[in-house]
């Protein structure tokens, strides 16, 4: 399969009261098609700026990110935009629902925010929410969903565009063991199943440790990336 | 140590305590509470309401009831005993729901409300009971008869008065606590009250606009209960329509794409929406501003549309004449714009400058000849005249020998002479009009006769007026009688005196009411008109005076024309100013006062006599309406600078709305929303906020100007020469209006708007 995302030499470095400080300092990595990799590291060591990077919320201060061997930190802001909504999907720890919509609402949305007919979208959600497990909460506002039950719908809008990256930052961070070994195992099935490429950010050691590739960060730096082969 | 904090957040159980923990989300708490063991509670909250309105009633109504009481024992009686049948049904529900509610487990949903609506009750029966029974038992009759009102001995009113403030402080806790039980009601059992409740206000609607008058009858304009009821109801019928179709309207705004699906959920929810205090206080906002603007503008053009009303009801819409010249060959002039289309008559007039002096008095005017038999098609006079008719321009011998019902109402104008001091323009018609004639013949038999030259004016009349003024003042019985004898013993003085013919024929004329009233003239009275320039004499122009006979006093409503407007015949003008058989214009009448100016420019060409001005009534009095029109201009500055500080108000909650969205907005930019949707998105909110507003705004101004219209905001005519607040409802005003509020809302958006937009989500997203 073929490299979809590469980094290369990325620093970024934020300015804190006049003093530059580096967060991250040069990284370099690559992504393949179909990938499920996880990140892991002490907090503060980069990793969800990382992520952000990757995620084109934000721009790195030095170095290039590639999609395709498209550098997208040249991109416009209203063409990365439209990159995030086609490419990418989020699913973020504070799962980050719209409080407003319904959890098929909340689902459509990307769907929505790209132009397209309800109509078409809807049968692709509802599949979505069928297959993390949400049939029977279809109308229920976030406000009225479990932390799992939110986390599984913002996996659904985070797919529902087909995104060829899945970034997943700290998803069952505040998750009980149950709930969020539930969610691990959706993961799984979903890159098997889809072949959905994902870069989780997380704490879990459980995760980490059934995970095919883990990359171990400290202070902005890579410190390890470990592929096992073996698994998934 | 826990066990004293459990305690103090379960406080022991005086009632009210428990109200608060089920208020704040009633929706949820009522899930599990049946409402039908409660009915007989809830009926008994609505019937606190009847209550509040019997009250009011009575307390309106208290005087005649009082009155009607003393004159009739069993009216009293059964009074007493409806108050007390009510009183009664009162107490012993109110006993019931408090039993049934003390009953009750603490802590129970609603117990606390019910209670105090139980206590509430009670302590409002029983005050009412007292109140009732003290008015009964301790009012004397005699008092009540005579108007002395209430009097009650000390120990009794001040009994009264704690039974009265009870009375009111029962009433207030038994409205508050029906209110907050209205909270009790389950979702669905409040939408079918909803339902009922809407059913009847169409009904009630429908059977208002059928039934009810939408204006009291002109033969008692006082009347405004039945219309006032009728716009009353079918207000509050378009208020629960609006807030019937606020979600049908939200609902399809939501289909208007992602943007507006945003935008629309944003302002429905509960917490930062519509319904937050700031978003309803700057739709207030922008309310108040739009209908206050909408409301002015209607009265100054109903201003506007009096005057013009007036001027075109006094001047001719086209007039064609010489700058500085008369104009001689007229007649086929006058064909030639009656041959015009669109034109209803023409009629040809010469003016000059006058100066009119009576008895008493002295004025400056503008005499005009006209054609009476022309004139009524080019302007009101005739609809005008109060007194007199046209015809007596061209046969001023009828004058001679007015029949007594030519004078009309208004030669009892002579009342003022007596009464003037209690009511200026008094008419009084129990003077006959036979002393009515003769006095006002009466002082002036002079004038007529000897005058020739203004200044030997009022030293003649004068005496004797003066005694009938002054001494008959206080008695007016006495003053009838005794003016016969005057009456006839003037006639006879004047006419053995100062004439051989008791009066002279003179020609008319017709002068209008003000300038009738600044010179006490009265129809048939003689008056002296002196043209400056009107004979030639061997040393160049010289003074021309004349005597004329008032042929008529007419009343256009404009202050100025009324004071220096008079009309004569076109012949007696011309002569008396000495024109010869040339004349200063022609007046001409159109069918649409607003093709004037197209009309005028067709006359233009049709006469084709280029020394000759055609001017339209625009032209004419280009000068007061562009006053006008400039007034408004200012007056739609300034209340629009109103709506912009509203729409500050608007900026203001957006900008807090984009605060607490932010995190919403890092979502939608992480799913892809692109800056310009986040600015649309927020736009669209501040639009819908105007337009909410501006539509509210818009509603209350058409409301308020359709009540000022009809119901009438009386005003002093004497100050306004107008008798009520003229109000013209344009819908172009209020569209304009409306696009304007909507406009300056859309355009204080945007800064928020682009403040949404320059969020970064890493922002919103890193720190929680």
């Amino acid at each position: 399969m073929g490299t979809l995302v590469a980094v290369e030499a990325v620093t970024k470095t934020f300015v804190h009261e006049g003093r530059q400080v580096p967060i991250l300092n040069g990284i370099d990595l690559s992504i393949d098609q179909g990938e499920m990799m996880c990140v892991v590291g002490p907090s503060g060591a980069g990793k969800s700026t990382l992520l952000h990077l990757l995620g084109t919320l934000d721009l790195p201060s030095e170095g290039r990110i590639l999609y395709d061997g498209q550098d997208v930190t040249t991109y416009s802001s209203s063409r990365l935009a439209d990159f995030r909504n086609r490419s990418i999907g989020f699913v973020f720890q504070f799962h980050h629902l719209l409080p407003e919509f319904t959890a098929l609402e909340n689902v459509l949305m990307p769907g929505r925010i790209r132009g397209e007919r309800r109509a078409e979208l809807e049968q692709r959600a509802r599949d979505l929410l069928v297959e993390v497990g949400l049939a029977q909460r279809l109308t229920h506002r976030p406000g009225e969903l479990s932390g799992g039950e939110q986390q599984r719908v913002a996996l659904a809008r985070a797919l529902i565009m087909n995104p060829r990256l899945v970034l997943a930052d700290e998803p069952t961070g505040n998750l009980d063991t149950t709930t969020g070994r539930a969610m691990h195992e959706l993961l799984f099935g979903l890159n098997q199943t889809r072949g959905t490429t994902f870069l989780v950010v997380t704490h879990s050691r459980e995760l980490a440790e059934q995970m095919p590739r883990v990359v171990q960060m400290r202070d902005g730096r890579i410190e390890s990336d470990d592929r096992r082969a073996g698994k998934a | 140590m826990s066990e004293p904090v459990v305690d103090a957040a379960l406080p022991p159980m005086p009632a009210p305590a428990a109200t608060p923990a089920p208020g704040p989300e009633p929706d949820d708490a009522s899930a599990h509470t049946d409402a039908r063991p409660f009915a007989l509670s809830f009926s008994y909250a609505v019937l606190c309401w009847l209550v509040l309105g019997a009250s009011v009633f009575a307390a309106l109504r208290h005087e005649a009831v009082l009155v009607r009481s003393a004159i009739d024992p069993t009216f009293a009686q059964r009074t007493l005993a409806g108050v007390l049948a009510l009183v009664l049904v009162h107490l012993v529900l109110g006993v019931v729901v408090l039993v049934k509610h003390a009953r009750r487990p603490r802590r129970s949903l609603g117990r606390g409300r019910f209670l105090w609506l139980g206590i509430g009750g009670v302590v409002q029966a029983l005050a009412l009971a007292l109140i009732a029974g003290l008015l009964a038992t301790q009012v004397r009759k005699e008092d009540l008869v005579a108007g002395f009102g209430v009097s009650l001995a000390p120990p009794q009113a001040a009994m009264l008065a704690v039974a009265n403030v009870l009375a009111v402080l029962g009433q207030l806790t038994t409205l508050i606590t029906s209110i907050s039980t209205w909270l009790l009601l389950q979702n669905d059992t409040r939408r079918r009250i909803w339902i009922v409740v809407d059913a009847l206000l169409l009904a009630a609607t429908i059977a208002a606009v059928i039934m009810l008058p939408s204006r009291p009858p002109l033969d008692a304009p006082r009347a405004l209960g039945l219309p006032a009821l009728r716009h009353v109801i079918t207000t509050l019928f378009v208020v629960r329509l609006l807030v019937r179709a606020v979600p049908l309207i939200m609902n399809t705004i939501e289909l208007g794409g992602f943007r507006m699906l945003v935008a629309a959920r944003h302002l429905r929810s509960k917490k930062s929406g519509f319904l937050a205090a700031i978003s309803l206080l700057s739709i207030l906002a922008v309310t108040v501003s739009s209908c206050a603007l909408t409301s002015t503008l209607s009265v100054m053009g109903g201003f506007r549309n009096d005057l013009k009303r007036k001027i075109l009801g006094n001047n001719a819409h086209v007039v064609v004449d010489r700058e500085h010249a008369t104009l001689e060959g007229w007649a086929p002039l006058i064909k030639s714009a009656s041959e015009t289309p669109g034109v209803t008559g023409a009629s040809p007039y010469v003016s000059g400058e006058v100066m009119l002096s009576s008895a008493s008095n002295l004025a400056t005017a503008v005499l005009r000849g006209v054609e009476p038999e022309t004139v009524g098609k080019v302007n009101d006079l005739p609809k005008n005249l109060k007194t007199g008719k046209l015809e007596y321009l061209d046969h001023p011998e009828q004058l001679l020998d007015l029949p007594p019902e030519a004078f009309g109402g208004i030669t009892s104008m002579t009342g003022p002479l007596f009464k003037s001091k209690r009511d200026s323009k008094a008419l009084v018609p129990d003077l006959g009009a036979d002393s009515d004639l003769g006095l006002a013949a009466a002082p002036k038999p002079g004038p007529g006769g000897k005058l020739d030259s203004p200044n030997d004016l009022g030293t003649t009349g004068a005496p004797n007026a003066a005694p009938s003024k002054t001494d008959l003042e206080d008695q007016r019985k006495d003053v009838e009688k005794r003016l016969k004898e005057l009456d006839s013993f003037l006639r006879r003085d004047s006419a053995e005196t100062n004439h051989a013919k008791p009066r002279d024929v003179l020609p008319g004329i017709i002068i209008g009411q003000e300038l009738a009233r600044a010179l006490r003239l009265y129809l048939g009275d003689e008056v002296n008109v002196v043209a400056p320039l009107g004979g030639l004499g061997p040393s160049g122009p010289m003074p021309k005076a004349r005597a004329f006979r008032v042929a008529g006093i007419f009343y256009s409503g404009m202050y100025e024309y009324d004071m220096k407007v008079t009309y004569v015949s076109l012949a007696t003008a011309q002569r008396f100013l000495n024109v010869g058989h040339a004349i200063s214009g022609v007046e001409i009448k159109v069918d649409n006062v607003d093709a004037a100016p197209a009309i005028a420019a067709q006359l233009r060409s049709a006469i084709a006599r280029p020394e000759l001005r055609v001017r339209d009534w625009q032209e004419l009095n280009s000068r007061l309406f562009g006053a006008l029109a400039l007034e408004k201009l200012a007056m739609f500055i300034a209340l629009g600078i109103a709506i912009l500080v509203a729409s500050f108000c608007i900026a203001g909650t957006l900008t807090l709305m984009v605060q607490e969205k932010g995190r919403e907005v890092a979502i939608l930019k992480a799913l892809g929303t692109s800056d310009r949707a986040v600015v649309r998105v927020f736009v669209i909110e501040g639009g819908l906020i105007g337009m909410l507003g501006a539509a509210l705004g818009l509603f209350l101004g058409y409301v308020l100007c359709f009540a000022a219209e009809h119901f009438g905001i009386r005003m002093n005519p004497e100050v306004y020469y107008i008798d009520r607040l003229p109000v013209n409802v344009d819908a172009m005003e209020f569209a304009l209006t409306g696009v304007a509020a909507v406009l300056v809302c859309l355009v204080v958006t945007i800064y928020p708007a682009l403040l949404a937009s320059r969020l970064r989500p890493v922002d919103a997203l890193r720190y929680e």
